[in-house]
């Protein structure tokens, strides 16, 4: 992926600043010939709830992945409330928050140490660190379980820990990638109830993919159809279903994607 | 001056993360020390029971050193090598396995800075691993000079002499290793 330094002098600077979440024609192409993303662009302004949906294979997680710095793109630019992800990318991962759709947990720590852990590795103090984690292990209600390994709790439990992780070091743009997959309907309305909150109480610019729409219809502001690798649809709930002639979202999204 | 403030605040976080890291890797190894320790002690103990006692016991000695005094230092070099190898490769590989590295790699961490803190439980595993079995061999084979790591040639040769001429034999084996370097 090229810096931020070189992009086209067109693009309003102070708009892409000011973004959380700035994506230029960014195209990936893994070693398997497999083409994830296609001049994918997207502008996502901060302290919006948007929703990315679209089918499994449709570069949802490789976009993630490019966000959090997991995944390099050869063309385009990504950039984080105005830090290039490349060419400031310890600047643009601190403000970031990934909860990734696989759970993968730090086996040799315990539930306190995984948020404990995190926080210190994207730099926190050492008194702040212990009050944040007693803080998100009492929201997620996993006080009862701060000592436990990660492998023995439950699926909801660990995918409430991840959610937890992805907090820690307070971020100002979190991405949740399928976040309920797995979880049973109380805890998702909880889950609910708690990212509503995060989001109109802390302004944290929420980015959530889904294959639940009615989530997407509860939960976001503004909504993105993704199809091969390239974004065919933006607006919200309400320009989405009027511009596809739908009763919901679900036929919305059932008529772009076919 | 603000861009310094920024720089400076930044580096500090990098350098926490790092240490954090660190004292992760360095924790692993203590935690599961009949797993990382304990193996390679005792790979040592049974490679000094057989050179040393099975075939010391033929050769008695090289270059006029006892041959158990002899491996010694081989072996602890060996296991300092192997084990900080063995530690760094494992606890990367099972972070990339079960899928948590993306932790430590979507951080503000620098990657000279992540293999440092990796490397630092490799340093640890291989260090205490090395000092258990030459703590353990001690009895048997005393205080181990520093065989290899001194030069062999006349100005060592007459430094190492000057510097310890109650052990001429040290010198004597310096001048082996280097005859079959040599040869070989």
């Amino acid at each position: 992926m090229r810096s931020g330094s070189g992009t086209d002098p067109a693009i309003g600077r102070s708009e892409r600043d000011s973004a959380a979440l700035w994506v230029e024609n960014l195209d990936k192409v893994y070693a398997d010939g497999t083409h994830a993303l296609r001049g994918m662009s997207l502008h996502i302004p901060a302290g919006s709830f948007f929703g990315l949906l679209g089918p499994n294979g449709s570069g949802k997680s490789t976009l993630i992945g490019t966000v959090a710095g997991l995944v390099r793109a050869p063309a385009g630019h990504v950039f984080i409330f105005g830090h290039d992800v490349v060419a400031q990318a310890p600047q643009a991962r601190l403000k970031v928050g990934v909860a990734p759709q696989d759970v993968h947990l730090d086996r040799f720590l315990s539930v306190r140490e995984v948020l404990t852990y995190h926080g210190r590795y994207f730099g926190m103090a050492a008194p702040d660190v212990g009050h944040r984690a007693e803080e998100l292990l009492e929201v997620f209600d996993l006080t009862g379980k701060a000592d436990t390994r990660p492998n023995r709790l439950s699926g909801g439990m660990r995918r409430r820990l991840l959610i937890a992780r992805a907090l820690m070091h307070r971020p100002r743009l979190l991405v949740l990638d399928e976040p309920t997959a797995g979880v049973d309907l109380e805890l998702r309305r909880e889950l609910w109830t708690y990212l509503r909150r995060l989001h109109q109480h802390e302004k944290t610019t929420v980015i959530l993919t889904t294959h639940y729409l009615e989530e997407a219809h509860e939960l976001c502001e503004r909504v993105a159809f993704i199809r091969e690798g390239q974004l065919i649809a933006e607006g919200s709930v309400d320009q989405l279903e009027a511009r596809y002639g739908a009763s919901d979202l679900e036929g919305a999204y059932l008529t772009a994607m076919h | 001056m603000a861009t310094l403030a920024a720089t400076r605040e930044l580096r500090l976080i990098q350098r926490r993360g790092t240490r954090a890291l660190a004292s992760r890797e360095m924790r692993r190894v203590l935690s599961l020390w009949t797993q990382t320790l304990l193996p390679p002690v005792l790979t040592g103990a049974i490679f000094l029971a057989v050179f040393g006692g099975a075939l010391g016991s033929q050769l008695r000695t090289v270059a006029g050193v006892e041959y158990l005094r002899f491996i010694l230092p081989g072996l602890l070099v060996l296991t300092v090598a192997g084990q900080a190898f063995a530690n760094n490769s494992t606890s990367v590989f099972q972070a990339k396995n079960e899928g948590y590295i993306e932790d430590v790699l979507s951080s503000p961490m620098r990657p000279w800075q992540l293999l440092i803190a990796y490397m630092s439980g490799g340093l640890l595993r291989g260090w205490l691993a090395a000092l258990v079995l030459w703590l353990g061999a001690w009895p048997f084979a005393g205080a181990v000079q520093s065989l290899a790591v001194r030069r062999c040639g006349p100005a060592a040769g007459a430094g190492g002499a000057r510097a310890r001429p109650d052990r001429p034999h040290l010198r004597r084996a310096r001048c082996h290793h280097r005859d079959v370097g040599r040869q070989l």
